[in-house]
């Protein structure tokens, strides 16, 4: 069997100072930027991200964003063995009222009102419209969700996050290189006698490099082919 | 070469002129041990300047170094078991430390610039890595060597094991001091060149009434 496609956390960084030849005396700086490193990756230049279950408040029809949360891919609910992703609207009302000490909506106040799904039947049917609507509170880190008849108790959230737990954490191996010419350049632009032509070096390698790990990370033709028949359906056969 | 051999050959060479009190004097084994000692921490800093990693050949192993917490900081420490070399660099003569019978636990050289500030860091919340510190002695302590303080997530180990880059004089008299390739004939010329002795001035003129 070939070499592992994964490596810990722990050891990408043991590999980066074997390679580099940094002293152990900077394990911690490297460390460091290889989190950095991974982090960056995740954040801007893969596909992956988190898929997890979350609970709603059905107080206040919200959604906590989990600590390790960096940016959203999705919101959806499981419908049919598939899930249906909300659509944002950033209109909903994002304003809660205390009253006794206890976060609630205040219908007076268009707090929690669902958004109407307009006609669909008769004269001056508007249509299908989406069922349900999120829009994000970044200051208190939640998501406000709204519809017609909001009874489920979670929602599967897909975001991005850093991707490192503890120094056992699985790191692809096809990320390496970006790690270490990533480390590399942030160890130059930390030392005060840096050379800037050696730090804009090893920048310029790291987005090489990020540059073939997305061309590496691009669907297949078959995945490309299955795209354009999705949005066709089948004939019938007389 | 034994270090008792390295001091008699430069003893040797010093009074190998007829031996007068003034020479003995000056060629007492331990000046001369003090003198080699000085020499030594010469050509061990132009090794640590070329190739630092070519220094693990002149380290001293000491096991079973005890960890023990100080009652009233609850600050992990050691006591050095020696006189170490100071370089340059983090974690001076403290070449590396490991636990006793394990690799498990890294143990990494720092600044206390570091220490204050790597618990804010990633690293410093995931990493069970432990950081250790190379201090002087404590005020008022017996430590005459210095002390090495840790710092970290992970459990303390009660003991570890330590290489060193001794002082010369760490030495016993019986023991092998590795002296780098090339650098015995000069570590022994340099002592002696210091040993310049003047012809001894006549107390008395017989000339003189």
């Amino acid at each position: 069997m070939d070499t592992s496609g994964v490596n810990t956390l722990k050891d990408i960084v043991n590999t980066v100072l074997f390679n580099t030849g940094h002293d152990k005396s900077e394990f911690m700086y490297i460390y460091n930027y290889v989190i950095s490193a991974i982090r960056e990756i995740h954040m801007l230049h893969t596909n992956k991200y988190k898929v997890s279950k979350v609970d709603v408040n059905m107080n206040t029809f919200t959604i906590d964003w989990p600590d390790d949360y960096l940016g959203l891919v999705y919101l959806g609910i499981p419908i049919g063995g598939k899930i249906w992703t909300l659509t944002r609207e950033d209109e909903i009302v994002t304003t809660t009222t205390m009253i006794n000490g206890q976060e609630t909506l205040t219908t007076n106040m268009g707090e929690g009102i669902p958004i109407g799904r307009g006609q669909r039947y008769g004269y001056g049917a508007t249509g299908g419209k989406n069922k349900y609507y999120y829009t994000s509170d970044e200051i208190n880190r939640r998501f406000f969700i709204n519809g017609v008849n909001l009874q489920f108790a979670n929602v599967v959230l897909a975001y991005r996050s850093s991707g490192v737990e503890d120094e056992n954490t699985l790191i692809p191996i096809k990320y390496y290189l970006s790690i270490e010419f990533y480390t590399r350049w942030r160890i130059e632009q930390r030392k005060d006698s840096g050379n800037l032509n050696n730090a804009q070096y090893w920048r310029s390698e790291y987005d090489k490099e990020i540059s073939q790990l997305k061309a590496f990370e691009s669907p297949t033709l078959d995945e490309i082919y299955d795209a354009f028949y999705k949005v066709c359906s089948g004939t019938y056969q007389r | 070469m034994i270090k008792q051999n390295l001091i008699s050959q430069i003893r040797a060479k010093i009074l190998q002129e007829k031996p007068t009190i003034d020479r003995s004097y000056l060629a007492d084994e331990r000046r001369v041990e003090l003198d080699i000692a000085s020499t030594f921490n010469t050509i061990y800093f132009q090794i640590f300047k070329k190739i630092p990693s070519n220094l693990d050949r002149y380290s001293k192993t000491y096991y079973n170094v005890p960890v023990l917490q100080d009652i009233s900081s609850l600050v992990y420490y050691s006591a050095l078991p020696a006189k170490v070399i100071q370089f340059p660099t983090v974690g001076d003569g403290v070449w590396s430390i490991n636990e006793m019978q394990s690799f498990g636990a890294n143990f990494i050289p720092m600044t206390e610039n570091d220490r204050l500030y790597m618990a804010s860091t990633d690293v410093g919340k995931i990493t069970t890595s432990i950081g250790y510190i190379v201090k002087g002695q404590a005020n008022g302590g017996s430590n005459l060597n210095g002390i090495v303080e840790y710092y970290g997530n992970s459990t303390m180990p009660s003991l570890v094991r330590m290489d060193l880059i001794v002082d010369f004089t760490e030495w016993l008299l019986t023991e092998d001091i590795p002296i780098p390739a090339g650098q015995d004939q000069t570590l022994i010329n340099m002592i002696v060149s210091q040993f310049k002795f003047q012809s001894s001035h006549r107390i008395s003129n017989e000339n003189e009434l």
